[in-house]
């Protein structure tokens, strides 16, 4: 599974690199795009542009989402946060992801109240498309691939 | 919104012009500049020397709308700074607020609070480049010269509002010894003394010191004294030679030296002045303007050589309340270096020419440390911090940090510009063109060192450290930009048979573009907030800090007229502004606190300007003014709101002017005349921010005075805003609070001059 998901990673241009020991591999992938959050309990939805998303590969066969400067409504601080423990299936076009009951991390400490459920969403060699629900609302990104 | 359509105004003020300048015929005065004209102003000047370079003496026959102060208004009005020309001149506004250091005018719409002006401002031909510089005492002043519409073919940079000329005293005009002393309220105390001597025919000196001090007018309850006191003094020293071949030297030094309270901001909630951290503003200057020019039979050359330096300290309890946010500290070093090279045509013939090359040179050194206190550490960071996780809570390691902010600003100008003026007939035809060049860098250095503690909260309520966080930023790069500006005028005069004229024009103006330097502690309490609490969104620094040029076309018309015995003059002028890349401030997307300087904005004004003398009978003058001005926003959305239609803030709609003097001849040996003057200035509305929720309505003042006149000497009883009007010069919002500052009140003076 982990080298199906790195030959899908090595068709995606890269937005980091390492070079170690002339050993090159891949660890994160950055997107730009819009986040739309829908209140559960009905309300006027909010959309977020330009928001970098970035999706990287852990060792233990999972991805870890990173949300930067993220908010889920307008009066909300935008926080940086981390969402690990996310599993996906690789097919050959595509990347399937799938996740609950996840704590996501903020500054490196866990923040229970954000529990994310409900996780799904897919990556091709463009686009990630991502839902989860959180605190009420449902979220969606679409982000495009950040190529340099 | 409905958008105000100008043009049937515009075509009845055509008619009254056309019928005005037909009706009205003027009687020939001679001038000394070789062209055929009446009256250079509505407001006679008297003993005018003929310095002015570029435009020549007669404003009269140039399509400019001006106002020109002489040395008898500036006395009987006791003008003492170019704030008090507000009232003087229409649609031109200085607010006197904060301290000498603020200086931000308005006129016609356009105006600016911080950094770059939108008008220029020379004394003696030499340009003043820094704003902040521009609230100086006015001290033997021969007469003030204020040319409105962008002026930039002839002066460049940041004068798209016009060019205010300031002309001292010449010692080969002027001959003796004045002294001065006033004494008015707020225990306010002038000295002036001044020496004018011809050492030769060909050659004057002139000696002038002056001294200012006063106790204020605004108490603050925090420290229970006057905040806004001041200690101010200074001195020029002026030399005029003049050779038989035609070429003419005139150098001035000046110096300055000025320490005061200043920043009477009163909270709008309990109308109290009442701050606990230290307000302050020093400054000193050293100017020297060198003016060699050379007449020759047909043409003039003149070189003016202008070096200015200026050191200067702003200190600010910046949230204005008996509380600790954060204080700064903004201490400024300044050269500038310019050269302006004229050459000008003077001959008889239709065809008049000017060629121009300019330069600059300007280094600057800042040092603004902002200490961020108890307060603003808990509500400007933790409040956002310790609001994310209820789980853990984060305290600072210490009751203040510092931002510290050291620039380094050098920035160098060229430009080459030309006029061309053709004659014939009634008709005259100007066209100009100006290109200017200007490259800035700005090094910076911005760094804090400071350190928190995050806690996680137990059950039992108790706190254990969790992680130490050690705070370290040191930022260290430099900014630069660079751009070309190109200018053009034309402009068509038409002479009546009597001497008045009609005339308009259409002129482009810039204001340049730079840095904003205030900027630079948002970045770094930005900085803070993302780095180490993974809160906000890291500034693009180049984008927040720089600007680029802002630009204006101007089209304007106006007439000046006169009657046949002199005894009624009036200028009006109509005028449209389209404003674009207007230098405003926005929040960007995605940050807690900060703000942004950029092109944003794109406005329009327009208005109408009246300026009327009339002598009716001996020894009666009367004067008045009225300008009108409606500007908006075309463009203007600041990240939270977009203000599109709404009136531009600060910029007064109305500002009105009446003045009636009356001279009653006394035949003593020890007293010439008694002059009575009364006058009633007005300024509003005026909106003070862009949601138009806030404003200052028209409010009048009134003023009087009566003073005893020989021809050496005088005495002079005064009193301003007689009526003890309540009105406010200022409004701000700083870290969510509004503040105003008010009016003086009502104050009364007395004068003393002798010439010998």
């Amino acid at each position: 599974m982990k080298k199906l998901f790195l030959l899908f990673l090595v068709t995606l241009t890269l937005t980091a690199c390492d070079k170690e020991e002339g050993e090159t591999y891949y660890d994160e992938i950055g997107y730009h795009g819009t986040l739309t959050v829908i209140p559960l309990a009905g309300g006027e939805p909010y959309t977020d542009t330009n928001i970098f998303f970035s999706l990287a590969e852990e060792n233990n066969n999972t991805l870890t989402l990173y949300m930067n400067a993220t908010r889920f409504v307008p009066q909300m601080p935008r926080l940086n946060m981390i969402v690990p423990g996310i599993t996906y299936r690789a097919t050959n076009t595509i990347v399937s992801l799938l996740g609950d009951n996840i704590i996501p991390w903020h500054d490196n400490v866990p923040m229970d109240r954000y529990l994310i459920t409900n996780l799904s969403g897919d990556v091709n060699n463009t686009h990630l498309n991502i839902s989860f629900t959180c605190m009420g609302y449902r979220v969606t990104y679409i982000g495009t691939e950040i190529t340099y | 919104m409905k958008r105000t359509q100008p043009q049937p105004a515009l075509l009845l003020f055509l008619l009254l012009l056309l019928w005005g300048a037909q009706s009205l015929s003027a009687h020939p005065v001679a001038t000394n500049d070789g062209t055929p004209v009446q009256f250079d102003t509505i407001i006679m000047v008297d003993k005018v020397q003929v310095t002015a370079i570029k435009q020549g003496l007669v404003l009269r026959n140039q399509p400019i709308t001006a106002s020109i102060i002489g040395s008898q208004s500036i006395a009987h009005q006791h003008i003492n700074a170019l704030k008090d020309i507000s009232k003087l001149v229409p649609n031109f506004y200085i607010p006197d607020y904060g301290s000498r250091m603020t200086s931000s005018i308005y006129v016609r719409g356009l105006g600016a609070r911080i950094d770059q002006p939108v008008m220029g401002l020379n004394v003696d031909n030499v340009p003043i480049f820094n704003k902040d510089n521009y609230d100086f005492d006015l001290v033997d002043i021969e007469h003030i010269e204020v040319l409105r519409g962008p002026q930039s073919t002839l002066y460049g940079r940041n004068t798209m509002g016009g060019v205010i000329n300031v002309y001292t005293l010449s010692p080969l005009t002027y001959e003796g010894v004045r002294l001065g002393v006033e004494y008015g309220s707020g225990n306010t105390l002038k000295f002036r003394a001044s020496s004018y001597y011809k050492v030769r025919p060909n050659f004057g000196v002139a000696v002038a010191g002056h001294y200012t001090r006063t106790d204020g007018f605004f108490d603050n309850l925090a420290t229970g004294k006057k905040c806004d006191w001041e200690n101010f003094g200074g001195g020029h020293i002026k030399t005029q030679w003049r050779g038989r071949s035609g070429l003419r030297i005139d150098n001035t030094l000046s110096f300055s030296s000025l320490k005061q309270g200043g920043y009477p901001y009163a909270f709008v909630e309990t109308g109290e002045i009442n701050y606990n951290d230290t307000c302050s503003y020093r400054r000193t200057t050293v100017s020297n303007g060198l003016t060699i020019r050379y007449e020759a039979a047909k043409f003039s050359v003149s070189s003016i050589t202008g070096y200015q330096y200026s050191d200067d300290e702003m200190i600010l309890d910046q949230d204005f309340l008996p509380t600790s946010y954060f204080t700064l500290k903004q201490a400024r070093k300044e050269h500038t270096l310019t050269e302006d090279l004229v050459f000008k045509s003077h001959t008889q013939s239709a065809y008049q020419w000017l060629f121009g090359a300019f330069g600059f040179y300007r280094h600057g050194t800042m040092n603004a440390p902002v200490t961020f206190k108890q307060d603003g550490i808990n509500d400007l960071i933790l409040k956002h911090v310790n609001g994310v996780n209820p789980d853990y809570i984060t305290r600072w390691d210490s009751d203040q940090f510092v931002l510290e902010s050291r620039f380094r600003n050098p920035s160098v100008g060229a430009a080459l510009y030309h006029e061309s003026n053709y004659t014939v007939g009634g008709w005259r035809f100007t066209a100009g063109i100006r290109l200017d060049y200007e490259y800035a860098r700005l090094n910076y250095h911005n760094a804090t060192d400071t350190g928190c503690t995050r806690y996680k909260k137990q059950a039992d309520g108790s706190l254990v450290s969790d992680v130490y966080k050690d705070i370290h930023i040191d930022n260290n790069s430099a900014l630069t930009h660079s751009f070309v500006e190109v200018l053009p005028k034309v402009a068509v005069l038409y002479r009546f048979r009597g001497g008045n004229t009609l005339y308009a024009s259409i002129s482009k103006g810039y204001k340049a573009g730079g840095f904003n330097t205030q900027m630079f502690s948002d970045v770094l309490q930005q900085q803070i907030m993302k780095d180490y609490f993974a809160v906000g969104k890291q500034y693009n620094i180049k984008d927040i800090v720089t600007y680029k040029p802002e630009q204006s076309w101007n089209y304007e018309i106006g007439s000046r007229l006169s009657n046949a015995t002199g005894t009624l003059h009036a200028d009006l002028a109509l005028f449209y502004i389209d404003c674009r890349n207007q230098q405003l401030t926005v929040f960007p997307d995605g940050t807690t606190t900060g703000r942004m300087m950029t092109n944003a904005g794109q406005t329009r004004s327009f208005g109408g300007e009246l300026s009327l003398q009339a002598s009716p009978v001996k020894n009666l003058d009367f004067s008045l003014t009225y300008g009108y001005t409606n500007a908006k926003f075309v463009k203007y959305n600041n990240g939270k709101t977009d203000f599109k239609g709404n009136y531009i803030p600060y910029a007064p709609q109305n500002t009105a002017s009446a003045t009636l003097e009356y001279t009653i001849p006394i035949h003593l040996t020890w007293l010439n005349h008694i002059v009575l003057r009364a006058g009633i200035s007005g300024i509003g509305k005026i909106y003070w921010n862009e949601e138009n929720s806030l404003t200052q309505p028209f409010y009048t003042l009134t003023e009087a005075s009566i003073r005893f006149e020989h021809k050496n000497y005088s005495v002079d009883l005064w009193g301003r805003n007689l009526g003890n009007t309540a009105y406010d010069t200022f409004h701000f919002v700083s870290i969510g609070n509004s503040f105003v500052q008010r009016g003086r009140p009502r104050i009364f003076g007395i004068t003393l001059n002798v010439n010998i």
